[in-house]
């Protein structure tokens, strides 16, 4: 079991993706920095049981990511319809990201696809840290993520033309 | 090449393949302009993917609650205080004054473990 201060010190480094990867399911700034505190401390409350064998960053994006489910249910919201509210919530010295086009392009695909894409590109996991994440095979990821890609791909394609 | 999985133009495209595969996907893609321009197009959703991933990003603060050790040394302290308010009471005469120094001392500890533990809960009950 880690101790607290190198549980601190192992999050440290994740802070930033962890907090556009709870960005890019909450659409909201402020929303995602309280997902991303809960989650630090519901990680330091289960610390007894992370098992140190098993890669710690996916060990707590899975607390992150069930942390950002249940700010969705709290807010009775759908992950892809809070833009609009979401512009206001946006620091004015920060370029906002173009959750729009986004939006768009992730709307083709299915909930998993979209899962695969957000912990690969927003979380910045590793195939092996994804598939220790959801609980399924490295050789899944591997697919999901192609056939994501190519959707997106075309989606994108068709968007410049 | 064998046993070729179209995926692992996408895993390529990460690195997450091995070295010896990765030089034999690097070659087809060399080779071949049909498998070129499927791995260009990954690329190009890839890039636009990572633009926005890095512009969401931002650093977010973390409060952290007090040290654990300290939340549990209080419930440990919490009895001890009112033993000792006890036991003072109970033994010596309340108008002593190093009775009446104990006796401030333990209602101080009591009500500062009070204080601590119920701050402690106020934020477990945040984080939960």
């Amino acid at each position: 079991m880690l101790p607290q201060r190198d549980y601190a010190r192992a999050l440290e480094p994740l802070l930033v993706q962890a907090s556009g990867y709870a960005r890019s399911i909450l659409r909201n700034r402020a929303d995602a920095e309280d997902a991303v505190q809960t989650a630090a401390l519901r990680g330091l409350e289960r610390l007894g049981s992370y098992d140190e064998l098993r890669p710690f960053k996916a060990w707590w994006f899975a607390i992150l990511r069930n942390c950002c489910i249940d700010t969705m249910r709290r807010a009775q919201r759908r992950p892809t319809c809070a833009i609009e509210g979401d512009v206001a919530d946006e620091r004015s010295d920060e370029p906002a990201p173009d959750w729009e086009a986004l939006d768009r392009a992730l709307e083709t695909l299915s909930d998993n696809h979209r899962e695969i894409v957000r912990l690969r590109y927003f979380a910045d996991l590793s195939y092996a840290e994804i598939a220790e994440a959801l609980s399924i095979p490295a050789g899944t990821v591997m697919s999901r993520l192609y056939h994501a890609r190519l959707a997106l791909a075309a989606t994108l394609q068709e968007e410049t033309r | 090449m064998n046993d070729f999985d179209p995926a692992e133009l996408s895993a390529f495209l990460d690195g997450e393949l091995s070295p010896a595969r990765a030089g034999e996907i690097e070659a087809l893609i060399a080779t071949d302009p049909g498998m070129r321009s499927a791995f260009e197009q990954l690329k190009r959703a890839d890039q636009q993917l990572k633009s926005v991933a890095e512009a969401a990003a931002f650093r977010p603060d973390i409060h952290w609650p007090g040290p654990a050790r300290w939340r549990a040394e209080s419930w440990l302290a919490l009895p001890l205080a009112v033993v000792m308010f006890a036991w003072v009471t109970e033994k010596l005469d309340p108008a002593m004054t190093t009775a009446f120094f104990v006796n401030t001392i333990s209602l101080v500890l009591f009500i500062a473990c009070l204080a601590q533990l119920a701050l402690g809960e106020m934020r477990a009950s945040r984080s939960a």
